[in-house]
C-alpha cells in the first residue's frame, strides 16, 4: 500500500508535467525524422499526423498558422523531417510534437549538409563579425548578381531606382538552381568584384530548399567571403537561411530589403547638401557684414582723428567764439542804447521847453539873454518872449521893482 | 583649420573622398566658419573650401539617370 500523502488534481498534474517540458532546452527547438501516418488536413488549416518509425510513434500538429514552413502536399507514408516543439496537451494528458517546418527527408539531407558545412565555415571562422565589412551609406554602382527575369531582380532594380535613379545598377545574370548554378554565381562574384562596384546584392527569390541550394555550397560561400566588395545576401523569403546569409556582410531577408539596405534615398541626401550650402552661404555672408561693419567704425574712427577733421573742429570752434564776440558788443551796443534812451527821457523831464508847454514862457532879449531880473532891462528895449508854439515880440513899456530880488527861477540854472 | 586646409580636397591619395568622408569635412568647415573671432581671410578660405566640398558632393551623386547594365558572358557591358 502507498501511504497517502498529498492527493493532486488532474490539471495539476498535467500542468506539472507541462512545466517540465517547457523549460527542457532540447524540446523547444527539436527536429524529428519518421514516416507520416493518420494525417487529417482539418478545415480551420490545422494539419493532423503522425510520426512513426519502426518501434514507436508521436502525436504530431501542424497549426494553420505555421503552415509557411510546409512546402509540398502532406501525404501518409513520406519520409519527412518534422521540426518544432514537444509539448504537452493538457487537456488529454497526451504530449504531442507541434511542427513549424516539415521537410521531405530528401531535404532531410540536405539539411544535415547544411548544418555540417555551416559548422564547418564558422569554426573556420568564417562567420566572424570581425572579417564583416561596412556597407558604404552612399554607392555610386550596385552589383547585382541573380537570374536576369523573375521577381527578385525586377523588385531589386525597381527599389533602387526609385530611391536613386543616379545609381549605376550592373546586373550578372547568373543561374541560381540547377547544374552549374553556384559556379555562376562565383564567376558573378568575381566578375563584378572586377569592375569595382561599390556594393553587391547576391541573391534569388524564395523556394525550396534544394532549390536554394546554390548559396548553400563552400565555393559561393568562399567566393563572398574573399570579395573585397560589401557583399549584401538576399536569399529567398524571410524564413530562408542559407550558407552565403551567414559569411556576407549583411543578411537581407529579401531581395527587395537589400535594395532599400544597399541604397540611400538620394533626395535625403541631395537634402543636405543644400543644407550644407545655404549654412556656408548663410554664414559667409554674415561674416562678410559683419566685417563691412568693422571697417565702417574704423573709418569712422579714423575719420575724427585725420588732420581735416581736426582743422574742421577748429574752425567751428573759431566760428563759434566769432558768434560769441558778435553777440557780446550787440548786447553791448543795445545796453548802450537803451541806457541813452532811458537819460533822453530824464532830459526831458529837466528841458525848459517842457515848462514852457506847461504855460511858463522865456524872455530874452535881442542878444538871446535871458531876463531873470527887472535890472537887466530898460524901457523901450525890444524882447523876444518864447512860448510853447512860437515866439513874441515885445517892448518894456515900463519897469518896476519889487521886494524880493531874484525869486524862485533865480536859484535854478538852467543847464 | 590647418588640417583641413592641407588636405587635398576631394581626394585621399588617388581615390576621391567617399560622400560621407565629405559631409564630415563640410560640418568641419562650418564649424569653422561659425566661430565668433575666425578672421575674414579664413572664413574666405573655409567657404571657398567648403564650396569645393559641395561640388565634390554634387560630383559624388552625379546627377545623371542611368541605365540598368548587365554583364555578358563575354565580359562586355550591355543596357538591360
Amino acid at each position: 500500500m502507498i501511504e497517502i500523502r498529498n492527493v493532486y488534481t488532474v490539471t495539476q498534474v498535467n500542468t506539472y508535467i507541462k512545466n517540465m517540458f517547457t523549460q527542457d532546452y532540447m524540446l523547444q527547438a527539436i527536429f524529428v525524422k519518421g514516416e507520416i501516418s493518420n494525417c487529417k488536413y482539418h478545415p480551420t488549416g490545422h494539419i493532423y499526423f503522425t510520426l512513426k518509425d519502426a518501434k514507436g510513434a508521436i502525436a504530431c500538429v501542424m497549426f494553420a498558422g505555421n503552415r509557411r514552413g510546409l512546402s509540398f502536399q502532406l501525404r501518409d507514408g513520406q519520409q519527412v523531417i518534422a521540426g518544432g516543439t514537444v509539448d504537452v496537451f493538457e487537456r488529454d494528458g497526451k504530449y504531442q510534437l507541434y511542427a513549424k517546418q516539415i521537410l521531405l527527408d530528401g531535404t532531410g539531407l540536405l539539411y544535415e549538409k547544411f548544418e555540417q558545412l555551416k559548422y564547418e565555415l564558422e569554426e573556420m571562422g568564417m562567420f566572424a563579425q570581425e572579417y564583416k565589412k561596412p556597407i558604404p551609406k552612399y554607392i555610386r554602382t550596385l552589383g547585382v548578381v541573380t537570374a536576369d527575369t523573375g521577381a527578385a531582380v525586377r523588385d531589386i532594380i525597381q527599389i533602387a531606382r526609385r530611391r536613386n535613379p543616379y545609381l549605376q545598377i550592373i546586373l550578372y545574370p547568373a543561374l541560381v538552381q540547377g547544374n552549374g548554378a553556384a559556379e555562376s554565381i562565383v564567376k558573378g562574384i568575381r566578375a563584378l568584384e572586377e569592375l569595382s562596384v561599390d556594393v553587391m546584392i547576391v541573391g534569388r527569390g524564395g523556394g525550396s530548399m534544394e532549390d536554394l541550394w546554390a548559396f548553400n555550397e563552400k565555393e559561393v560561400a568562399q567566393a563572398v567571403f574573399d570579395c573585397s566588395v560589401p557583399i549584401i545576401s538576399a536569399v529567398g523569403h524571410e524564413t530562408d537561411t542559407t550558407i552565403i546569409d551567414f559569411v556576407s556582410d549583411l543578411r537581407a531577408p529579401t531581395p527587395s530589403a537589400a535594395a532599400e539596405l544597399a541604397v540611400a534615398d538620394v533626395r535625403q541626401l541631395l537634402e543636405r547638401i543644400r543644407g550644407y550650402e545655404e549654412r556656408l552661404r548663410r554664414l559667409m555672408r554674415r561674416r562678410i557684414q559683419q566685417g563691412r561693419d568693422q571697417s565702417r567704425q574704423l573709418e569712422r574712427q579714423l575719420y575724427l582723428l585725420s588732420p581735416v577733421s581736426r582743422i574742421r573742429e577748429r574752425k567751428t570752434y573759431l566760428m563759434q567764439l566769432e558768434d560769441a564776440l558778435l553777440g557780446g558788443m550787440e548786447d553791448v551796443l543795445r545796453r548802450k542804447q537803451h541806457e541813452m534812451a532811458l537819460y533822453v527821457e530824464k532830459m526831458k523831464g529837466l528841458s525848459p521847453l517842457e515848462k514852457l508847454s506847461r504855460g511858463y514862457s522865456y524872455v530874452e532879449n535881442v542878444t538871446g539873454r535871458n531876463i531873470r531880473s527887472v535890472a537887466q532891462v530898460v524901457c523901450g528895449e525890444p524882447l523876444v518872449i518864447r512860448v510853447r508854439d512860437g515866439s513874441i515880440d515885445a517892448v518894456v513899456t515900463d519897469v518896476r521893482q519889487e521886494g524880493r530880488a531874484g525869486g524862485e527861477d533865480h536859484g535854478r540854472d538852467p543847464e | 583649420m590647418e588640417e583641413i586646409l592641407n588636405e587635398d580636397l576631394g581626394q585621399k591619395g588617388d581615390k576621391p573622398l567617399s560622400l560621407e568622408e565629405n559631409f564630415d569635412l563640410l560640418e568641419k568647415v562650418i564649424e569653422r566658419l561659425e566661430e565668433e573671432n575666425i578672421s575674414l581671410e579664413d572664413a574666405f578660405g573655409a567657404y571657398s573650401q567648403g564650396m569645393k566640398l559641395l561640388k565634390a558632393c554634387n560630383e559624388q551623386i552625379d546627377l545623371v539617370e542611368k541605365k540598368v547594365l548587365k554583364l555578358t558572358g563575354e565580359g562586355k557591358l550591355e543596357e538591360l
